[in-house]
C-alpha cells in the first residue's frame, strides 16, 4: 500500500496544479528495473542504488514537466506518449538484463531494512510513506510552494496576474511526481525484487482512483495530501476485501472502474453546485423561551412611552452617521465614533466645531477614556484599541487564546462591543459573537446561541483573558460603583448579570435584572449610584415566537433572502434609569423618533446626558439634572472639518 | 446614498496618468478617435457611455491588454506603451476584473497575499492580518471562506484590498456594479472612496448615470468614440448626461403597420417571473401575434438570457424558475429543437459563432433550416427542392449573391445576415426573435432587414426584437419594453417614446 | 417534515407546479414608481376611509369607520353615523344610496340620514361582511360577503387560516330576492358592472380578478398571480377598470402561510394586532413586527424593503392587461389604498392607511 500511497501523493500534487500525468505506472516500472539491475547486476552500493532510482524517477519526471510546462503540450497526451516510451524502454532492459538477473542473488543488510525493516514499529515503506505524507502535507497547505501550485490549479489566469511563474511550477509539480515515483519504485525493487516489465501495468488507473475517491479535484485547485492518503486506503481496502473474498483478481480493476465512474460522475456534477451549496449563510438557530413581554403601553407603567427626548440639543448634526458611543475628556470636549470607521471630536461651547479625530477603520463602538487620558475604543470586526491624547492608534487587544475543544477557531475577538476601564486599568469588554463579525449583528440576535463572551484585558501583562465564556449576545459593560463588580447586558435574552471581580463572591455570576421589554445595549454609571441602560430594539410578540420555533427559522433562513428575515423591533428603543438594587426608576423615549431613532448608548456628565445611536444622524443633548439648565444652546451652526 | 465626500477637490495640478488624442481601430472601425482624458490621484472619474462607445477600450489601453493606433499614454509624465498587462500592473495600473482574478479554491485571506505569499503560513496570524485590513477598510468580507463561496461585491471588495496592498497608483473599475444589489453596491461605494481617499486614481466605468452621479468627482462622457465632455459631477445634471449619451444623426424609416392592421388580443407569449443565475432576476413580460414588441436595455441586462431560455438554449431553472406559457399551455423546452417544432425561433446575434454554417453554399444553409423546422426529415434530399427552396428566399430578402451556390463566409455582412434569417424564417414560425439582426451590417441592407421584421410581424408571427441600439427600436417596434438587471423595469408605447426616455428607464 | 420534502420532490419532477414559492414582481405596467406622493389631497380630516362612491350630481360620498360622509367641493357634511363600520358604499340608478355596514348587511341611507336594512342574510347565512357592492342600471345589486366564517376586523385570521369561505350575493332592488351567485371565494373585496352581462370580481386572498358571467353563471380568469392583495374595483374610460390594492404580498408571510405549526400557535397564542402580516398602514411603533430589510436608517426606510403595507392603484383591461399603475412605496404614509373610481377624466383614489381622499386627472 505504500507504493501505491506514494504515487498518489505525487498524482494529487500534479492534479492540484491542474495537471495529470498517466505515465506513473510505467515510470514505475522503469524504476523498478533500473533498481533491480543496478543492485543486483550492477552490484553498486544500496545508498548509490537508492540514488540512481529516484534520480531516474526524477529525470522522467523533468521530462514530462520540461514538455508540459515550457513547451506547452496537452498533460494528457504528453503523459500518454511517455508511458510508452517508458514502457518500451523497460521492455528493452529487460531483455537485455533478463537472463543475467535471473541468477545472481544480493544479500545486504541495507536493502533487507529497505523491504523488511522496521520503522517505529512500522514496515520501513509505510514509515517512509507517512513521513513523506506529512511533508506534502505541510507542503501543500502551508507554505509557498503550495499556495503556487493551488493558484495555478484553480485559475492561471489569478495566478499569472499575481505574478507567479507558471512554468516553473508546473515542472516542479511533475518532478516532484517522478521523485515519488522514484522512491515507490525503490521500495517496490526492495521488497519483491522482480524484474519483469509488466510491474506497474495499470497502476497510474489504480492511484488515479485512489485520488478521486479521496476527494481531489480532476479539474484542478482542490486537494490535500490527506485526501490522498484517505483515498489510498479506501482503494487498498477494497483490494484486501476482494482479495478475502476470493475473488479472481481480474474482479479488482472492473470494481474499480466502476467506481472510478461513479465519483468522476459526481465531481462533476457536483463540483457546478459546490458553489451554491456553500454560499448560503450557515446558521444554526437556538432555542429560546422569554418570559412575556412587558406591556409598554399600559397607561401608568414606568415603561410608557413619552417625548421626554423629543427636545434634545443637536449636536454634529448630518456630519456625523451612526455615533454609536459618547465620551467626553477632561476639557468636556465631546469623542463619538461613526460607522464609516472614524472618531469625532466636537469642542466649543455648543460643541460647534467638529473635526475627525481619528480614522481607525471598522465599527468604532464603545468609548471610554482611562486614566491617563488615553481613549479605550471597541471597534466591531477589529478589537480593542487605543488613541492618546495625540491621535496615535494602537491595538491593545485583537486575539485571545484560542478554546482547545472548539473546532472552529475562535482566538479572535469578532464584535468587540462595549467596554469600561476599572480603577486598577484593567479594561473589561464584550466580544459579542465569535461567529459573525461587526455589521452582521443582526445575525447574531437572530442565531440566539452563546457566542459571546466577556472579555479582560490587563495593561500591565498585556494579556487577555476571557472573564465569562458562552454569553447570549455580550454588550454593554460597566464596572459598579464600588468596583467590586462587573455589569455585563446579554441583549438576545434581554438581561443583565453581575460577576463579582473582587470581595468574597469572587467569580460568581449573578442574576441583575431580567425580562426587560427591549434588547439591552450599552451601560453606564449614573450620577446617583444607579445605572443608565440603553435597549437597541424592542421586543415583539411574533418574533419570541419564532424564537420557540428553531426548525421554523432554519426553514426561514434557507428559503428567503436576508432581508425578509422576521427580528425585533429594532427601530425604535428607549433609556432606562435603575437603581444598584435593580429596580426601574425612570425611562425616557423620543416618542415622534424624530431626533433619535434608536438610542444605543447615553453618557451622563455635569448633568448632562449625552444620546448616541446606532443609525442616528447626530449626538443629542438633554438636561437631567436638578435646577435649571446652565447654557442652553442657541442652535448655532456647526462647522466641520472633515 | 450616505457617501463622505470630500469637500475641497483633489490638486488639478498633475495629473497622474494621461491619454492623449488617442485612436484604436478594429477591423477599420474607430472604437476610440482622439480621444484626450487625465486622471487625478484621489479623485473618482466616471467614463460613461453607451455600449460600444469606446469605455472598454480606453480601459484596456489603460491596463495594457491593448495598444494605441496613434496617441500616446503617460503615466507619471513618461510615456508608455504596454506590451503585456503585467507591465502595466507592475507600473501600478491595476484593472479590477469581476472575477478572475482570485483563485477560486483559496480562501480570502490567502488571496490577500497572492505574490507575496510567505514561506510557511500560519492560518492563525494570517487571518487575524487578513481581518484587520479588511475591517480597516469597513470591508465586511468573511476571511475564512473559499473565494469561490463569495459574492461579486465581496469579490471586488478583496480585490481592492489587494490594490492598495500593491500600492497601485491607478484603479480601474470596469462596470463594477452589473450584478450587486442596493446593499452590496453602497458598500462598493464607500470602499472606493477609501480607495480614493489614500490618494489612488479611480477609474469607474458604468452605464448607471444614478451610480455615477452617486460616487463620481468628474465625468467624461463618450459616445462613438469621442469624447463628448469632460466635467465635475457637481456642474452637470442628469439630463445634461443624458443628452450627451445619445443622439445620433443616423435616423431610421419608421416601419409602421398597415393602418387595418390587428394585433391579436391574448397574448401567444407569456413569461412569468424567469430566474437564472445572476443574470435574469424574474423578467416578465408578454408578446402577442401580429405585433414587434422592442427589448432595449444595456448589455448585461439579461435580455439574450431570457431568448435563450425561452429558445430552448438554455433550459428553465426548475425550482424558482418561473413559467412560460405559449398559447397558455406552460413549456419548458431542454433543447432548441423542442422550440422549434413548437414554432420558436431564435435569430442570433453572434451570425458568425452560430448563425450559419460557413463552409457551406448559400442555398444548402437556407435549406437546412428548412429542413429543422420542418416535422419530418426527407431520406433523401432533392438538389432541385433545396434551389427551389433557396431562390424563393434569396428573391423574397433580396440576398445578393453572384449564385446560391456561392459560401456564405464570401458575402457582405448584410447579406450573410439575411441568410442567416432566411434560415429561421423558413418554417414560417409563429414566434421570432431577434437579437441584434443589425450589428455589422451596412445600411443599405438594415433597411430591408427592418422591412423583413415588420413583414414577419404583420404577417401574423409574434415577433420580439432585442436591441441595444435605440433608433433601430423606435424605427421597428410598435412597443417597447425596457430591461435593467434582469427584470422589465419600464413599459412605453411607441407614440412619444424617445431615445431619452428609453435612456432613462434603462439606466436609471 | 415528510410533506415538506414530498413536495420538493414533487417540484423537481414536475417543474410547472410549484406553489407558494415565490411571489411574482411588480414589472411591466406594474413597476414601482412613487406617483400616489404627487397627487393632490381632496380630504385629509376624515379618519379611516374606506370606500368611495359618486353621486348622480357629482357629489362624493365616502364611507369609513367614522361614518358617511359627503364631499360637495370643498363642503362637507356627515350624513350617518351607525353604530357598525360601513365597508362599502353604491349609488343606485335612481340615486339611491346603499351601504355595507359590517355585520348588519346592506343598509339603504336616506339623504335625511336614515337607515334601512335591505339585505341582512342569503340563503340562511347572515351577511356580515359585505365587502363591495355594485348596482346594475336594471336595479341589480351585486354584494360580496367576504367571508362567512371570519368577521370584518378578523381579516388577519381569514388570511392566515386560508379562508375562502366568501360568496357573491344578486339581490334585486324591485322584488327584493336575494340569490348566492357564488360561493367560496377567497376573500372577495372587489365587484363593479362590466357590461350588460359581465361583471369584474376581485379576490384578495386568490391575488386574481375575474369576468363573471351573469346568465352563464360561468367565470373566467382575468389575471391571477397577483403581486399584492387587490381591494375594489371600479369602472375607468375606455371599457377598463382601476383596481386598487391594500396592500402588497410580502414573501415572509407567504412564507408563514406554509408553515401550519407556527401559523396555529401565533393564532392562538398572540392577539391579532401583533401578527405578522399585510397591513392598512405601517406605524412604526415598538410593537410592529420587523424585518430584517424594514431597518431604518436615519429614520428613514428604503424604497424597496419588504412591505408590510402599500400603496396601488392600477387600470387594466378586459383581457386582463395593465397599461398604467401608480404606487406608494415604503416610506410613504398613503398606504391602504382601498377604492378609486374615475369621474371625467379625474381619478379619485382612498388611502385608509393615511385617511386621505386623492385625486389626479388622468388622461384615457
Amino acid at each position: 500500500m505504500a507504493e501505491i500511497g506514494l504515487l498518489c501523493l505525487g498524482l494529487t500534487v500534479v492534479l492540484v496544479a491542474g495537471g495529470i500525468d498517466v505515465s506513473i505506472g510505467a515510470m514505475y516500472g522503469l524504476v523498478n528495473m533500473v533498481a533491480v539491475i543496478m543492485y543486483r547486476e550492477a552490484r553498486l552500493p544500496v545508498s548509490v542504488v537508492a540514488v540512481i532510482a529516484i534520480g531516474t524517477g526524477l529525470i522522467c519526471g523533468a521530462l514530462n514537466g520540461l514538455m508540459i510546462a515550457y513547451l506547452r503540450t496537452r498533460p494528457f497526451i504528453t503523459t500518454l506518449v511517455t508511458l510508452l516510451l517508458f514502457r518500451s524502454i523497460t521492455e528493452y532492459l529487460e531483455q537485455i538484463y533478463s537472463s543475467k538477473l535471473a541468477t545472481g542473488i544480493r544479500d545486504n543488510g541495507a536493502w533487507s531494512f529497505l523491504s523488511s525493516g522496521q520503522v517505529l514499529g512500522m514496515p520501513t515503506a509505510f514509515g517512509m510513506y507517512l513521513i513523506v505524507g506529512l511533508i506534502i502535507h505541510l507542503v501543500l497547505s502551508r507554505m509557498r510552494f503550495g499556495w503556487r501550485v493551488t493558484a495555478v490549479g484553480s485559475s492561471r489566469t489569478a495566478a499569472r496576474r499575481a505574478g507567479m511563474n507558471l512554468k516553473s511550477t508546473t515542472f516542479s509539480v511533475y518532478l516532484l511526481s517522478g521523485g515519488m515515483v522514484g522512491l515507490a519504485g525503490l521500495l517496490q525493487a526492495a521488497r519483491l525484487e522482480q524484474n519483469s516489465s509488466g510491474t506497474g501495468i495499470g497502476l497510474e488507473f489504480t492511484v488515479l482512483t485512489a485520488a478521486v475517491l479521496g476527494g481531489v479535484s480532476l479539474t484542478g485547485g482542490r486537494g490535500t495530501a490527506a485526501r490522498a492518503m484517505i483515498g489510498t486506503l479506501i482503494v487498498a481496502v477494497i483490494g484486501q476485501g476482494l482479495a478475502l473474498k476470493n475473488y479472481n483478481s481480474s474482479v479488482y480493476p472492473i470494481v474499480l472502474a466502476i467506481v472510478l465512474l461513479f465519483f468522476v460522475t459526481i465531481d462533476l456534477k457536483w463540483g457546478k453546485n459546490r458553489n451554491r451549496a456553500l454560499q448560503k449563510i450557515f446558521m444554526v438557530p437556538g432555542f429560546l423561551r422569554m418570559a412575556p413581554i412587558p406591556d409598554v403601553r399600559e397607561p401608568g407603567s414606568i415603561w410608557a412611552i413619552n417625548n421626554r427626548l423629543s427636545d434634545s440639543k443637536a449636536i454634529g448634526l448630518g456630519i456625523v452617521d451612526g455615533p454609536e458611543d459618547v465620551a467626553l475628556d477632561r476639557e468636556g470636549r465631546l469623542y463619538c465614533g461613526d460607522r464609516r470607521g472614524m472618531i469625532w471630536r466636537f469642542s466649543g461651547d455648543e460643541f460647534e466645531h467638529g473635526e475627525v479625530f481619528a480614522h481607525v477603520g471598522g465599527q468604532p463602538l464603545g468609548l471610554v477614556f482611562d486614566a491617563d487620558q488615553n481613549l479605550n475604543v471597541a471597534i466591531a470586526g477589529m478589537g480593542l484599541y487605543q488613541i492618546n491624547p495625540s491621535g496615535e492608534i494602537s491595538a491593545l487587544s485583537t486575539e485571545v487564546k484560542r478554546s482547545w475543544y472548539k473546532i472552529v477557531d475562535d482566538s479572535a475577538v469578532r464584535m468587540a462591543d462595549d467596554l469600561d476601564v476599572a480603577n486598577d486599568g484593567k479594561v473589561y469588554f464584550s466580544d459579542a459573537s465569535t461567529r459573525f463579525g461587526g455589521t452582521e449583528f443582526f445575525l447574531e440576535v437572530m442565531e440566539t446561541r452563546p457566542n459571546g463572551r466577556l472579555l479582560c484585558y490587563d495593561p500591565a501583562t498585556k494579556k487577555t483573558t476571557v472573564v465569562v465564556k458562552n454569553c447570549l449576545f455580550p454588550n454593554g459593560v460597566v464596572v459598579s460603583h464600588d468596583q467590586q463588580s462587573v455589569l455585563f447586558a446579554s441583549t438576545v435574552p434581554c438581561r443583565i448579570d453581575r460577576i463579582w471581580i473582587a470581595g468574597p463572591k469572587k467569580g460568581k455570576i449573578e442574576t441583575f435584572m431580567e425580562d426587560f421589554p427591549g434588547l439591552v445595549d450599552n451601560l453606564n454609571r449614573s450620577s446617583d449610584g444607579g445605572y443608565w441602560v440603553a435597549f437597541a430594539g424592542m421586543r415583539t410578540p411574533t418574533f419570541e415566537l419564532t424564537l420557540r420555533h428553531p426548525a421554523f427559522r432554519r426553514r426561514m433562513i434557507k428559503t428567503l433572502p436576508i432581508d425578509e428575515w422576521l427580528e425585533q423591533n429594532l427601530n425604535s428603543s428607549c433609556l432606562v434609569k435603575v437603581t444598584e438594587e435593580g429596580e426601574v426608576i425612570d425611562c425616557l423615549w423620543d416618542g415622534t423618533r424624530k431626533s433619535h431613532q434608536v438610542l444605543t448608548s447615553m453618557r451622563e456628565h455635569n448633568g448632562y446626558l449625552y444620546l448616541g445611536g446606532l443609525t442616528n444622524n447626530r449626538v443629542g443633548r438633554v438636561w437631567v439634572g436638578s435646577g435649571p439648565e446652565p447654557h442652553p444652546f442657541i442652535d448655532k451652526k456647526v462647522e466641520a472639518n472633515v | 446614498m450616505n457617501i463622505n465626500r470630500p469637500d475641497t477637490q483633489s490638486q488639478l495640478s498633475n495629473p497622474v496618468a494621461q491619454i492623449v488624442a488617442g485612436t484604436k481601430a478594429y477591423a477599420g472601425v474607430n472604437a476610440i478617435e482622439g480621444v484626450n482624458i487625465a486622471l487625478y490621484g484621489g479623485e473618482i472619474h466616471a467614463l460613461v457611455g453607451e455600449n460600444g462607445a469606446g469605455k472598454s477600450t480606453i480601459c484596456k489601453v489603460m491596463s495594457g491588454a491593448v495598444k494605441l493606433d496613434t496617441g500616446e499614454f503617460i503615466l507619471n509624465g513618461v510615456s508608455r506603451m504596454y506590451q503585456h498587462p503585467s507591465e502595466a500592473l507592475s507600473d501600478g495600473v491595476m484593472m479590477v476584473y469581476q472575477e478572475t482574478s482570485l483563485v477560486p479554491s483559496m480562501t480570502v485571506a490567502q488571496n490577500l497575499r497572492l505574490g507575496h505569499e510567505p514561506m510557511f503560513t500560519q492560518f492563525r496570524r494570517l487571518n487575524t492580518a487578513a481581518r484587520q485590513q479588511l475591517q480597516s477598510l469597513n470591508f465586511n468580507v468573511p476571511v475564512n471562506s473559499y473565494v469561490s463561496a463569495i459574492g461579486s461585491a465581496h469579490k471586488q471588495m478583496v480585490e481592492i484590498a489587494k490594490a492598495l496592498n500593491r500600492k497601485a497608483q491607478i484603479v480601474i473599475f470596469d462596470e463594477p456594479t452589473a450584478t450587486l444589489s442596493p446593499e452590496e453596491k453602497e458598500q462598493l461605494f464607500i470602499s472606493m472612496r477609501s480607495l480614493a481617499r489614500s490618494g489612488t486614481a479611480v477609474v469607474f466605468v458604468s452605464h448607471a448615470l444614478e451610480e455615477c452621479l452617486a460616487i463620481g468627482d468628474r465625468v467624461t462622457v463618450l459616445r462613438d468614440g469621442v469624447v463628448q465632455i469632460t466635467e465635475e459631477i457637481g456642474r452637470l445634471t442628469r439630463a445634461d448626461l443624458v443628452r450627451h449619451m445619445v443622439g445620433r444623426n443616423v435616423e431610421y424609416i419608421r416601419h409602421a403597420p398597415p393602418a387595418d392592421h390587428k394585433v391579436a388580443d391574448e397574448p401567444t407569449l407569456v413569461v412569468e417571473g424567469i430566474t437564472f443565475g445572476t443574470l435574469l432576476r424574474g423578467m416578465s413580460f408578454s408578446a402577442y401575434a401580429g405585433e414587434v414588441v422592442g427589448i432595449a436595455g444595456l448589455v448585461g441586462s439579461g435580455r439574450t438570457e431570457a431568448a435563450h431560455i425561452i429558445a430552448g438554449f438554455v433550459k428553465r431553472n426548475r425550482i424558482n424558475g418561473g413559467r412560460i406559457l405559449l398559447n397558455g399551455r406552460p413549456i419548458r423546452y431542454r433543447v432548441p429543437r423542442q422550440a422549434l417544432h413548437d414554432g420558436i425561433v431564435y435569430v442570433t446575434e453572434d451570425r458568425k459563432v452560430n448563425g450559419f454554417f460557413d463552409t457551406m453554399s448559400v442555398s444548402r444553409n437556407i435549406f437546412i433550416g428548412a429542413m429543422a423546422s420542418s416535422r419530418w426529415l426527407p431520406v433523401w434530399t432533392r438538389t432541385r427542392s433545396e434551389r427551389t427552396i433557396a431562390a424563393r428566399f434569396v428573391e423574397r430578402f433580396k440576398i445578393r449573391a453572384t449564385s446560391t451556390s456561392v459560401k456564405v463566409i464570401e458575402l457582405s455582412g448584410g447579406n450573410q445576415q439575411k441568410v442567416v434569417l432566411a434560415k429561421a424564417l423558413t418554417g414560417s414560425p409563429k414566434v421570432i426573435i431577434f437579437d441584434e439582426p443589425t450589428r455589422g451590417v451596412d445600411v443599405g441592407a438594415i433597411e430591408e432587414i427592418h422591412k423583413l421584421i415588420r413583414d414577419a410581424a404583420t404577417s401574423g408571427a409574434t415577433v420580439i426584437l432585442i436591441s441595444s441600439y435605440l433608433p433601430e427600436i423606435l424605427a421597428v417596434s410598435d412597443r417597447i419594453l425596457v430591461a435593467q438587471a434582469g427584470r422589465i423595469v419600464a413599459e412605453l408605447p411607441i407614440q412619444g417614446a424617445t431615445e431619452e426616455s428609453i435612456m432613462f428607464a434603462a439606466v436609471h | 417534515m415528510k410533506n415538506r420534502t414530498l413536495q420538493l420532490v414533487g417540484e423537481l419532477l414536475r417543474p410547472n407546479t410549484s406553489k407558494r414559492r415565490s411571489i411574482p414582481v411588480f414589472d411591466g405596467a406594474m413597476s414601482p414608481n412613487d406617483d400616489l406622493d404627487d397627487f393632490e389631497i381632496v380630504e385629509n380630516a376624515i379618519t379611516e376611509p374606506e370606500d368611495l362612491a359618486m353621486l348622480k350630481g357629482g357629489e362624493l360620498l365616502i364611507a369609513g369607520k367614522s361614518g358617511i360622509h359627503i364631499l360637495a367641493g370643498s363642503k362637507k357634511e356627515i350624513l350617518v353615523t351607525p353604530s357598525n363600520e360601513v365597508i362599502s358604499i353604491a349609488v343606485g340608478p335612481n340615486n339611491q344610496i346603499f351601504a355595507g355596514i359590517a355585520d348588519v348587511g346592506v343598509v339603504q341611507i336616506g339623504f335625511d340620514g336614515s337607515q334601512e336594512v335591505v339585505l341582512n342574510s342569503s340563503g340562511g347565512q347572515p351577511l356580515r361582511v359585505p365587502s363591495s357592492m355594485t348596482i346594475t342600471p336594471e336595479g341589480q345589486l351585486f354584494v360580496t360577503d367576504a367571508s362567512t366564517v371570519h368577521r370584518w376586523d378578523q381579516r388577519p385570521r381569514d388570511l392566515m387560516t386560508n379562508g375562502a369561505s366568501g360568496r357573491l350575493i344578486q339581490f334585486d332592488l324591485s322584488s327584493g330576492k336575494s340569490t348566492e351567485i357564488m360561493s367560496e371565494l377567497a376573500w372577495p373585496s372587489g365587484i363593479c358592472v362590466a357590461s350588460s352581462d359581465q361583471l369584474v370580481l376581485a379576490e384578495s386572498w386568490a391575488h386574481q380578478i375575474s369576468m363573471f358571467d351573469i346568465s352563464r353563471g360561468s367565470r373566467t380568469v382575468l389575471k391571477s398571480g397577483l403581486a399584492a392583495y387587490p381591494a375594489r374595483v371600479n369602472l375607468a374610460s375606455g371599457g377598463r377598470f382601476w383596481l386598487t390594492f391594500w396592500a402588497a404580498r410580502n414573501r415572509f408571510v407567504e412564507f408563514v402561510l406554509t408553515e401550519d405549526e407556527f401559523r396555529k400557535e401565533m393564532i392562538e397564542t398572540i392577539p391579532q394586532e401583533f401578527w405578522i402580516g399585510p397591513a392598512i398602514r405601517s406605524t412604526n411603533e415598538p410593537w410592529e413586527p420587523m424585518q430584517i430589510g424594514g431597518m431604518r436608517h436615519h429614520n428613514k426606510v428604503k424604497p424597496w424593503s419588504p412591505p408590510r403595507s402599500y400603496g396601488l392603484c392600477a387600470r387594466f383591461n378586459k383581457n386582463g392587461r395593465f397599461d398604467t399603475s401608480f404606487h406608494a412605496r415604503a416610506g410613504s404614509i398613503r398606504h391602504g389604498t382601498t377604492a378609486g373610481i374615475e369621474k371625467d377624466g379625474v381619478l379619485y383614489v382612498v388611502s385608509r392607511g393615511g385617511s386621505l381622499i386623492m385625486s389626479k386627472e388622468v388622461a384615457s
